[in-house]
Formats: C-alpha cells, sequence, structure tokens
C-alpha cells in the first residue's frame, strides 16, 4: 500500500515537472516574434495553453506551484512589470482548475472554453498592467496575441492528443490525489 | 460506516490542503505584484541571468523564422529590381554630389576645429558590437527587444542600439550574454532630440505606438518633414544619430521611425561614454609650489 502511494506520489511530481519543462518552452516560443511588413506578430498568452491542458495525473498542491512558477518565469523573461503573469496565472489557475477537470467533448466545446479562458486572461492582464504600469494598455496589440491564440488551438489539441495516444494514455483519466 | 468516516476525513483534509496550496501560492503572487509597481525591480538580479538563458535559446529557436522573414522581404524585392535600379541610379547621381558637399564640409569643420581648439562631441565609431534581436515584444505595456550580446561582449545599460537605417532603443538592462533594448516606441522612453534642420529641440516619448510624440517643444521650429536626430542634450545617447521624420497627427507632431519599415534583424551597439560632471570627474588640486622653486611631495601639498 505505502509502496503503491509512493508511487504515486513520484508519478504525480514527475507529470508536474514534465508540465513544468512543457511550460518553459511555450514562454519560449512566446518570445518568438514574426515580422510581416510593420505588423509584428508574437504569442504572449501561448503559456495559457498550459492551465488548459493541466493533466488531471498530477495533484493539486505542486501543480498551482508550478502555475505560479510559470508565471513568475515569463514575467522575468518577458520584459515587462514584474509580478502581473504571477498572479494571473495562478489566479487563473485557482479559479478555472474545479471547471477544467470537468471539461469532456470534442475540439469545438474545448476550444470556446480555451477562447474564454484567453479573453479571461488579457482582460485581467490588461486590468493588472493597468494598475501596474500606470497607463492604458495597448488594447488592439492585447486582442491581436489573443485571437491568434485562439486561433492556435486546434493544432495544440491535436499535438496534446497524439502524445497522449503515442505514450498509450488517455487524456481524460482522473485526477489523482492531492 | 467507519469507512465513510474515514472518506469524509480525508476530503476534509485534502479541501484543507487545496486551500492552504491556494492562498498562500495567490499571496505570493500578490507579493511579488506589489514589489514590482511603479517600475520596481525586486528580482534584479535574477533577471539579467534569465533574459540571458532565454535570448540563447530564443537566438536558436528564431533562426528559422528570421530566415523566412529574409526570404520573405529578399523575394518582395527581387519583383521591384528594374524600378528599384533605376532610382539607385538617379539617387546615385544626387549622392555624388552632396559628397562632394560633405569632403569640403568635413575640411571646413576640421580646420575650425583646429583654429578654435573645439572638441564637437560625435558618435564614436569605433566601436561596434554587432548583435540579432532575437525576441521583439511589441505588447499591450511594453515594447522592448531581446539582443544576443551582453556585458561579456561590452555591452551597458544606456549604451545606443543602431540597425542600418537608424536608432531603434537603448540598452536598459544587460546580462551576461544577453541585453534588454527599450524601443523609442515604449511607454518609458524618453530621448532627447532636435530637428536636424533647425536645431530646434524636444523630447522624443513614446506611447506604445509605431509612431512617438514630439513634447516639449515649445517654440521650437519644428517642420513637418524635418529629419529628427539626437541632440545628446540628456547626456545619455551620442547626439546626431537619425531617428525619423516629423509629421502631424492631429494636433500632434509625431515621428515616423526609420527603423519602422523593415524587419529588425541584425543591429549594432554602440558604447557611448557621456561627458562627467564636475561632481563626478573633481579637479585633483595640484602640488604647491615650495620656495626654492622645489615641488612639494603630493602628500604634502595643501588643498
Amino acid at each position: 500500500m505505502m509502496d503503491r502511494g509512493a508511487d504515486n506520489t513520484l508519478q504525480s511530481l514527475s507529470v508536474v515537472l514534465q508540465t513544468l519543462a512543457f511550460g518553459c518552452v511555450l514562454i519560449c516560443l512566446s518570445l518568438l516574434h514574426v515580422s510581416v511588413g510593420s505588423l509584428n506578430v508574437s504569442m504572449m498568452f501561448l503559456p495559457v495553453a498550459i492551465l488548459f491542458f493541466w493533466p488531471r495525473q498530477s495533484r493539486y498542491s505542486p501543480a498551482v506551484w508550478s502555475a505560479a512558477a510559470i508565471g513568475l518565469l515569463q514575467d522575468l523573461v518577458s520584459g515587462g512589470p514584474l509580478g502581473i503573469w504571477m498572479l494571473v496565472y495562478t489566479l487563473l489557475f485557482i479559479l478555472i482548475d474545479p471547471t477544467v477537470r470537468r471539461v469532456r467533448g470534442g475540439l469545438f466545446s474545448q476550444w470556446s472554453i480555451f477562447a474564454f479562458l484567453i479573453f479571461s486572461t488579457a482582460v485581467l492582464y490588461g486590468l493588472l498592467g493597468r494598475v501596474s504600469a500606470g497607463a492604458p494598455p495597448d488594447y488592439r496589440a492585447l486582442a491581436f496575441n489573443a485571437l491568434l491564440v485562439v486561433l492556435c488551438f486546434p493544432l495544440m489539441f491535436a499535438l496534446r492528443l497524439f502524445l497522449y495516444r503515442a505514450s498509450g494514455r488517455d487524456p481524460y483519466m482522473k485526477r489523482g490525489r492531492l | 460506516m467507519a469507512r465513510g468516516h474515514y472518506s469524509r476525513r480525508q476530503e476534509k483534509r485534502r479541501s484543507a490542503i487545496v486551500r492552504r496550496a491556494s492562498v498562500m501560492a495567490f499571496l505570493l503572487a500578490l507579493i511579488v505584484f506589489f514589489l514590482g509597481l511603479n517600475g520596481r525591480e525586486p528580482l534584479g538580479t535574477v533577471r539579467g541571468p534569465a533574459e540571458s538563458g532565454a535570448g540563447r535559446i530564443v537566438s536558436f529557436v528564431s533562426m528559422p523564422v528570421r530566415g523566412a522573414e529574409n526570404l520573405s522581404a529578399s523575394i518582395g524585392r527581387h519583383f521591384g529590381t528594374v524600378s528599384e535600379n533605376e532610382m539607385l541610379k538617379s539617387e546615385l547621381t544626387r549622392l555624388k554630389q552632396v559628397e562632394a558637399e560633405m569632403l569640403s564640409l568635413r575640411e571646413q569643420v576640421s580646420y575650425l576645429e583646429t583654429v578654435l581648439n573645439a572638441d564637437i562631441e560625435t558618435l564614436n565609431t569605433d566601436k561596434r558590437i554587432a548583435a540579432r534581436a532575437v525576441s521583439e515584444t511589441k505588447g499591450p505595456f511594453v515594447q522592448s527587444a531581446l539582443i544576443n550580446a551582453g556585458a561579456a561582449k561590452g555591452v551597458s545599460d544606456g549604451d545606443a542600439v543602431m540597425t542600418v537605417n537608424g536608432l531603434y532603443g537603448r540598452v536598459v538592462r544587460t546580462g551576461q550574454t544577453a541585453s534588454r533594448v527599450l524601443l523609442l516606441t515604449d511607454l518609458n522612453s524618453r530621448v532627447a532630440v532636435m530637428s536636424q534642420r533647425s536645431r530646434g529641440r524636444a523630447i522624443l516619448s513614446g506611447d506604445n505606438t509605431d509612431a512617438p510624440t514630439l513634447e516639449f517643444r515649445r517654440d521650437g521650429d519644428w517642420q513637418i518633414g524635418d529629419r529628427v536626430v539626437t541632440s545628446g542634450d540628456d547626456g545619455t545617447l551620442p547626439r546626431g544619430l537619425p531617428i525619423g521624420d516629423v509629421y502631424a497627427a492631429g494636433d500632434k507632431l509625431r515621428a515616423r521611425l526609420l527603423t519602422q519599415n523593415a524587419p529588425v534583424d541584425w543591429i549594432w551597439v554602440s558604447p557611448f561614454t557621456p561627458i562627467a560632471t564636475p561632481e563626478a570627474d573633481p579637479v585633483i588640486p595640484q602640488t604647491a609650489a615650495v620656495e626654492g622653486g622645489e615641488a612639494a611631495p603630493a602628500d604634502e601639498a595643501q588643498p
């Protein structure tokens, strides 16, 4: 019994660490920009996907700290005001985790929830950024970045499904204990 | 019954742990947020290494993206080759005259410098540090870029960052292998500028739009189409770096940046040593002459 518990703990921590690593990859991708003429495109909301796709096998306590850590890392490397992403990710994880746990269904139902999540993130980021920077955000950049990440959702959905199937696991497996 | 009681206890314990973890993480995030208000840098020592690490990874990951950008730009240029060639020929003819005038003026300036014993502050072009803009953030609150050159290559805070077209920004944070550049368009960017035509002064103030505004012009002579260059009055950037052209937007004058029209890939950092203030560079008291014409040792000299 104890051995099984230890296995679960190790497995859960391993899942959290893997998710953290994916979070770091997404943060690096969010730093990339593409210049098309005078238009500069980047996907600053991309790491939000990690909150949405957080594995159900991971335990809650390390997971919420990991969400905060991913936010802090994005704060550090993005060059923006410090603490905004950390607060946004922590708050979102606390608020959405129970909902996301219940999410079933296909691409479109998950896409709509993801779009709502990105919209909430943009609003929260805009409000907190306004407090921190003392100036209104560039709404056009905010909306454009958000829209771009929402449009990328099917790609991320397919990639996740592929990874789960390749590893022989079920993406809708029940979440483990705390 | 016993099992039910046990699972209820487990459930309660689980809820308590969830609540505690959530509240603690939220409080920590809130503390970091409040510490970072008004541009403070509570984790300033961590930020440099973090940006250096991210800069290395992103410079590697962005290679295909930069390649695609360059390819697309070269294809675009290829279609307009004939008309561009005609334009370049006429431009070359004009520039030959300009070059002749420039050489004549250079001689005059050199002569005046010698006669007046004047030290005209110009950009020191001896040292240029080439780097690549690996990540350009044009977000809702911050417009900055990460470049893959840091203190190890001689970059330091405040250095001017140029592209082939003009001034791009200035270094605000330096790591070992990467630096953060504040773009001219950023909300926090303020640069002392002047009109190349009239020498009228102003402050170029970023507002997160593509074209920064010209503020504090007072009654300076500014006209639409004037070339905006750095004035060097702020003591942080050298004088004469090209920035853009003036245009009117409503009741404001804005500068259309020279770096705006092309994708930014290669840049160079120009280290600059500003003129030191008298307080920072005081005069060391000369040794007092003693009777008999012998100089006193330095430690015995009176101030």
